[in-house]
């Protein structure tokens, strides 16, 4: 029998290991993935079914409720990430300084995080309905009130909330890569008289490029699962300033529009990957510099 | 060795297979609950005669339950089951979300309406998204059905092109009643806008506005993906229907108050606080039993156009013909001037069906003429008819018309004719005065032909499947914001109004 060399053995236990997690995401992501992608070329379901081609996604791409939702979608992504990782960002530099002494704090600061989704709208609706406690403060007030829920200022409130729920996931994210920063370098650069500002773009930012892609992806996933909320406050057919894929993708497979389902699906794959590729290249890029 | 078992492995694979094969022809039916319509009876004697002339055939018959937590699991499971390509053989099922069965158990029968989420909010959505199975080829080749007695402007709702997915079952239109004969056939807006502006009571009490999308303009094109009908449309409408409701409604409610004081003294003492007695409403104007019971009858009451459906149309021909009145039918048109028909009831085989010739055949029998014209629903004795009308499970209970006409329209009115006689049998006539005499008149000799109902001939431009919308995105939501009951209008926006219902029909579109 031949002998193994180590590395040789090393590579077959890896494997061993490796193979459970590829195959169950063979089987539950990349296969019903290939058949979303087979179906947006088809039309009808079962027996019915024909080949249509790409006219699925030209009819989709003409499609007006789709457009509004796609774009309020990345609308909403556009607006809330880059505000939820400068304010986590904000708060985490703040909290460094005593990361170890506050853990109270990083624990409050999870606590929308884990919520309850029913008490999280029923909080909205005490606040933003149109009898709530701010209506009933800028009536007081002798100020305009708005209808918050059901028009365009429906998109402020749910960034607020989104806001709200998920900073401090972001900040304990943020805050754990910080603390790996190690004190020396701003010694160093505090006896080369740098100034705090200095320290920040010279030697935390650079350092933080991995932390900062890394919360953006999980911030990313809670802005998606903020569809529960949206859809709690506004049911099926929300403000059209609110209205999200999500609501596209729900509503279609309601109706029965597996096309429009396969196809929507599609496109936001299309889109987040590429926004997902050019990002870690861009990280890489800075991170360049370990190697 | 090997070789031979292998042979023998195969060999007992195949046998096996084919005996299984035979054994596990299943049909999946699914269907809503009926009582009145006797759709699930028909159901059942349709798989009934299909199990026996198919050994191996096993038909199930599932009713989609009406509990609404219970349904909306259903649905969902249903939707998933759909979408996998695992779901149900046959549709048998009716369109809208109301259904509308006797609650029996007393000698007064109640009608008992549920309004449900329906499983395809707009079968003809479904049918461009592939639910169902092109039935062209059984259709065209089938001789059992007589076309010729087919509405075939309904049945051809049910096709795409060449490809025929539904089969209509049951459709109605809405039909104006007059006494008089008209000069033309006119739009609800016209109707209405001139009974407004002449100031005439009854006639705005006879003329109901529906509060669907029934009488609007063509909505949807499914090919483009583009609504049809404009804000404006619909605004006009709802404004109409304000100044409509806010006239017709106090004068109706006081109409009926009296006429249930009347009502209420005609029965004899004995029986006044005792039995429940079911409302009077306006379909109180044109109901058979309530003719035979109280003489009312809208010509009577002077109203001088009446709107009703056209199973409707079957009792005010009756009625009309005992009391020697004259009686026009014309078409109810559009605001636009249209004359439509809505599917009510359709039969469609499922995309993923095994067995589409089986699928097909059982819902083809639905379009025979017993069956359609409703031969098959057994009749009590009614020697005892107060046992018979105590009876829940007898499908033919008193006083409960059909809500719709079967699509095998030509030559159905002496058929439809025959139950109608049949189910009058049964009106009990110690309660009122004159009611015994009244409901004698009906029987006997006393027929009605294709010739009384002349509506079931009227041409029509277009056939829809109502679309359902959820409450709070309806047409009828919007417009109930409009008015009190009492008829006051409200301060609601209308253009706003208007808007929303827009938006909902837009929704409806471009998600499905």
């Amino acid at each position: 029998m031949k002998k193994q060399t180590l590395s040789q053995r090393n590579a077959r236990e890896g494997v061993a290991l490796i193979l459970p997690l590829v195959l169950g995401c063979g089987v539950f992501y990349l296969v019903p993935f290939l058949m979303v992608l087979r179906n947006s070329v088809y039309s009808g379901i079962a027996n019915s079914r024909q080949f249509v081609g790409l006219s699925n996604y030209s009819a989709m791409l003409g499609n007006s409720v789709f457009r509004l939702a796609f774009g309020n979608t990345l609308k909403f992504l556009a607006v809330a990430l880059p505000l939820i990782l400068v304010i986590s960002f904000a708060i985490a530099l703040v909290l460094k300084e005593h990361a170890r002494q506050h853990e109270t704090l990083k624990s409050v600061l999870l606590l929308p995080y884990i919520m309850p989704v029913a008490a999280t709208v029923l909080l909205v609706d005490v606040l933003f309905a149109e009898t709530g406690i701010l209506n009933q403060g800028l009536y007081t007030l002798g100020l305009p009130i708005a209808d918050w829920l059901h028009s365009d200022l429906a998109f402020w409130v749910v960034l607020a909330l989104y806001l709200w729920k998920n900073t401090g996931y972001g900040v304990i994210l943020l805050l754990s890569g910080l603390v790996t920063i190690s004190d020396d370098h701003y010694a160093a650069a505090q006896l080369d008289g740098a100034t705090r500002w200095q320290q920040l773009r010279y030697i935390t930012i650079p350092q933080m490029w991995y932390s900062v892609f890394f919360t953006a992806v999980f911030s990313l996933i809670n802005a998606f699962k903020c569809f529960r909320e949206i859809f709690l406050i506004g049911g099926t057919h929300p403000d059209t300033s609110i209205y999200m894929l999500q609501h596209f993708l729900n509503n279609a497979f309601d109706k029965l529009s597996y096309a429009k389902l396969a196809v929507a699906s599609v496109l936001l794959f299309l889109v987040l990957s590429i926004l997902f590729a050019l990002t870690y290249r861009w990280v890489m890029k800075k991170e360049a510099y370990k190697q | 060795m090997k070789k031979i078992i292998a042979i023998l492995f195969v060999v007992l694979c195949l046998t096996g297979c084919n005996g299984q094969e035979e054994a596990e022809q299943v049909l999946w039916v699914v269907t809503e609950k009926s009582n009145s319509d006797g759709m699930n009876l028909q159901a059942e004697i349709i798989a009934e005669r299909m199990e026996e002339a198919y050994p191996g055939l096993t038909v199930n018959l599932e009713i989609l339950p009406t509990d609404d937590a219970e349904r909306e699991l259903r649905l969902n499971h249903l939707r998933v089951e759909i979408m996998s390509g695992n779901g149900p053989d046959i549709y048998l099922l009716p369109t809208g979300n109301v259904l509308t069965y006797d609650r029996g158990g007393s000698l007064a029968r109640k009608m008992l309406t549920e309004t449900i989420e329906p499983l395809f909010s707009d079968a003809t959505q479904a049918m461009y998204n592939g639910v169902f199975l092109d039935v062209s080829g059984y259709y065209d080749a089938d001789q059992n059905i007589r076309k010729d007695l087919l509405k075939t402007e309904v049945m051809d709702a049910g096709t795409l092109g060449e490809a025929r997915y539904i089969l209509p079952l049951r459709y109605n239109q809405s039909v104006l009643l007059t006494g008089k004969p008209q000069q033309e056939n006119r739009s609800i807006m016209e109707l209405v806008s001139a009974a407004l502006e002449q100031e005439n009571v009854n006639m705005t009490i006879g003329l109901q506005m529906p509060d669907s999308l029934e009488l609007l303009p063509e909505i949807f094109d499914y090919e483009t993906g583009n609504l049809l009908i404009s804000v404006e449309e619909i605004t006009a409408y709802m404004r109409l229907y304000q100044q409509w409701f806010a006239v017709s409604q106090p004068e109706t409610a006081e109409l009926l108050d009296e006429l249930e004081l009347a009502k209420f003294l005609l029965v004899p003492k004995q029986y006044q606080y005792e039995w429940a007695y079911p409302d009077l409403n306006l379909g109180s104007f044109n109901s058979m039993s309530d003719y035979f019971a109280y003489e009312l009858y809208w010509d009577l009451l002077d109203i001088t156009m009446y709107t009703c459906n056209l199973s409707d149309t079957l009792q005010s021909a009756a009625i009309a013909k005992v009391i020697d009145h004259d009686l026009y039918m014309y078409p109810l048109q559009t605001t636009d001037g249209k004359t439509v028909a809505e599917v009510t009831y359709y039969g469609a085989v499922g995309s993923s069906c095994a067995h589409p010739e089986l699928a097909y055949e059982f819902i083809s029998q639905m379009l025979s003429e017993k069956f359609q014209w409703e031969i098959y629903r057994p009749r009590g004795d009614r020697k005892n008819d107060r046992i018979a009308m105590q009876n829940y499970r007898e499908p033919q209970c008193p006083g409960l018309v059909e809500s719709s006409f079967p699509v095998l329209a030509h030559g159905a009115v002496p058929g439809l004719w025959d139950i109608l006689q049949y189910q009058g049998k049964g009106y009990l006539s110690d309660t009122s005065p004159g009611g015994t005499k009244r409901s004698l008149q009906f029987q006997g000799d006393f027929c009605l032909e294709d010739s009384d109902i002349p509506a079931v001939a009227f041409p029509i431009d277009e056939v829809r499947f109502p679309v359902y919308f959820p409450e709070d995105e309806s047409l009828s939501y919007a417009l109930s914001q409009l008015n009190n009951e009492d008829g006051t209008p409200t301060d609601a926006d209308i253009d706003a109004l208007a808007q929303s219902v827009y938006q909902s029909l837009w929704w409806h579109l471009a998600e499905g």
